[in-house]
């Protein structure tokens, strides 16, 4: 496909955004519907953004015993072996993806039963302090606090685009310019993500911290990356991996 | 003698593109960032020492801030600035110097030095703000995990109000603090006033609010109002207010956004005068936030009064869900042609059934009631359901 200088220069992220002045949006209207490059590169973002809207209802044991539940998550989220090289990425990303539905599914529809829920969150997100760091509905810490969660979840919720797309690109196919899109992503959500790890590390909300800066570490490892080479892919995919991070921003993002 | 000329050719080539493409990352880089992946750090201060000091390495760069980020994570902040002074000596135009430069903040902070970290959030050109204030006569606490490295020179003395002198001239381990002479970065100066907020705030709000009014930068704006919005400092506060009526139009509607969280009183009444100059954008925004904070009252005067449709039917919507029923019956005979659907979505999202079911059966335009009687359909109660039935 060819390039185009609107997705070279992000209009189309923020045109998808709405982030782009109503005057340029009608301007980059006229174009997408002459540019098969920005067509296909909005659609892909409206894709995703469906994958990921799209929550699984799951309902929860009737004897409220989560215990085979939490067995079977720590089983599937336990740090893998490291991969061989020739190995393909896609099955571990199959069951992060299944994981991920399945665990925002489980609390976005069962919050009453959170109390048998709050052990595997502390699995996810570190000491048992970080369940704490994240608000309940019912009774922010702080406004601040509150403000923080909410910024977070909406960042993590944009990051998504980029560590899904690291995460699903086959290292053995995939070209440096495949990910390039990726890696000019992963640059612009750096500053956000460090302020937002920042702020969390002084309000002490250190489970927040944790996810935010094992997500600093995967943008970072991403945007700056002097090897845009299958290897440099592997190596990124595998710490996506490693810190679980699809699911920790899940967890955090549901807003438990 | 062709085919000796061919062989010839061809390894050229290879060669030519062999040297022309990026040299692959060193096994040696690799297990070291597979270490980062894993948070061995130790095993990867290891691997990354041997890259840093390799002339030989590709990455000598980036080994020195990976270095860096992991010494920082052990806990050894003064090997940690040693390295980031390290590869500010030695790449001074790496890439990866920025991102240095923001560790070092982190560990300023750390390490209570306000001085370095007002070395970095000073203004970049003249401005009308005060001078940053000279470092305490009194040492502030310093936390018990973080002792203060030996390497690290006096505190710097206060800088002229309105000066930016060049970098003094020093020996190259003498001072690991001293700032690599790059361009301007607002992201790091947004973090170093984001530390420097607590200790001193007179100061470092007005600083924040003159990145937020910039409208050259509306991203650095947004952050600013993050920053802002962080601090229970009423002049904060009052500062965001103030970048909501008056900056660029998407730092406006971040400020909105924020000022719809603070738990003042007095917000919906700063809601209603920021939405009174506000763009339609902004207007909405002013919308969604009374919204969520259950403003009926007000919400129902927008909904009056708004010339707007867009913004008039994003009022009347969200009066719907903030399960403003009474407000939606008073609005109905009053509501504009072109704002009846939203109207009715409204009544659907309060779930009146009620006002539904006689806006189906009594209102004077046949598209109204047949609208009516299909948010019935979509409610789904046993009430319309019965009124459906007994309609057909």
């Amino acid at each position: 496909m060819k390039a185009c200088e609107f997705v070279d220069a992000g209009a189309i992220e923020q045109y998808f955004y709405g982030e782009l002045e109503p005057a340029a949006g009608v301007r980059l209207e006229g174009h997408v519907e002459r540019c098969a490059t920005c067509r296909q590169h909005l659609d892909d973002l409206r894709s995703i953004r469906t994958a990921l809207a799209s929550r699984v209802r799951v309902e929860g044991p009737p004897s409220g015993d989560w215990a085979a539940f939490t067995r079977r998550l720590d089983g599937a989220t336990a740090t893998p072996a490291p991969p061989q090289r020739s190995r393909s990425f896609m099955p571990w990303l199959a069951i992060a993806a299944a994981l991920t539905i399945v665990t925002s599914g489980v609390l976005r529809t069962n919050r009453t039963v959170q109390e048998p829920l709050l052990p595997m969150f502390e699995r996810l997100t570190g000491p048992p302090s970080a369940a704490a760091d994240i608000p309940g509905p019912a009774g922010p810490a702080t406004v601040a606090d509150r403000s923080l969660v909410e910024h977070s979840e909406e960042h993590f919720e944009r990051s998504k685009l980029v560590v899904l797309g690291l995460a699903t690109l086959d290292p053995q196919h995939a070209r440096a310019a495949d990910w390039q899109h990726e890696r000019q992503l992963a640059g612009s959500l750096l500053p956000d993500t460090r302020l937002y790890r920042l702020a969390a590390e002084q309000r002490g909300m250190t489970g927040l911290a944790r996810v935010l800066g094992d997500l600093e570490t995967v943008l970072l490892e991403t945007s700056m990356s002097e090897h845009a080479d299958p290897d440099a892919l592997q190596r990124v995919q595998r710490l996506i991996a490693r810190r679980d991070l699809v699911v920790k921003m899940n967890v955090v993002g549901s807003g438990i | 003698m062709r085919r000796l000329v061919i062989c010839l050719v061809g390894c050229l080539i290879i060669s030519a593109a062999a040297w022309a493409a990026p040299a692959a990352e060193s096994k040696r880089m690799a297990h070291a960032k597979d270490a980062i992946a894993d948070e061995h750090w130790v095993s990867a201060i290891a691997d990354l020492k041997a890259a840093a000091d390799d002339p030989k390495e590709t990455s000598r760069a980036e080994a020195m801030f990976w270095l860096a980020h992991c010494q920082n994570q052990t806990g050894e902040e003064v090997a940690a600035l040693q390295s980031i002074a390290r590869l500010q000596r030695e790449f001074p135009s790496s890439p990866w110097i920025r991102f240095a430069q923001s560790l070092r903040l982190e560990i300023a902070q750390k390490l209570n030095r306000d001085d370095v970290l007002w070395q970095m959030a000073r203004p970049a050109r003249p401005a009308l703000a005060p001078a940053p204030p000279a470092p305490a006569a009194t040492p502030a606490p310093v936390r018990p995990r973080s002792p203060r490295p030996t390497l690290a020179a006096a505190p710097l003395p206060p800088e002229p109000a309105l000066a930016i002198p060049p970098p003094a001239p020093v020996a190259p381990e003498a001072n690991v603090w001293i700032m690599s002479p790059l361009p301007p970065d607002t992201n790091l100066r947004i973090q170093a006033l984001g530390s420097l907020m607590q200790t001193h705030p007179d100061r470092v709000i007005p600083l924040l609010k003159e990145i937020a009014l910039d409208p050259s930068s509306p991203g650095d704006g947004r952050r600013a109002v993050f920053v802002l919005a962080q601090s229970p400092n009423p002049q904060a506060q009052s500062s965001v207010l103030e970048v909501a009526k008056l900056a660029a139009e998407p730092v406006r509607v971040e400020a909105v956004k924020e000022l719809g969280r603070f738990a003042s009183a007095n917000v919906s009444r700063e809601l209603l005068d920021v939405y009174h100059v506000g763009t339609p954008r902004v207007k909405r925004e002013v919308v969604t936030s009374l919204g969520e904070r259950s403003d009926t009252s007000a919400l129902l005067r927008i909904a009056q009064s708004e010339r707007d449709v867009s913004v008039r039917n994003t009022a009347i919507v969200t009066l719907g869900r903030a399960g403003g029923r009474d407000e939606l019956r008073a609005l109905y005979k009053a509501v504009p042609a072109d704002s009846r659907k939203a109207l009715l979505t409204a009544l659907f999202n309060a779930g009146d059934e009620d006002e539904l079911i006689r806006i189906a059966q009594s209102d004077r335009d046949p598209g109204v009631r047949t609208a009516a009687r299909t948010n019935l359909r979509l409610l789904g109660t046993a009430k319309a359901l019965a009124f459906l039935s007994k309609a057909r």
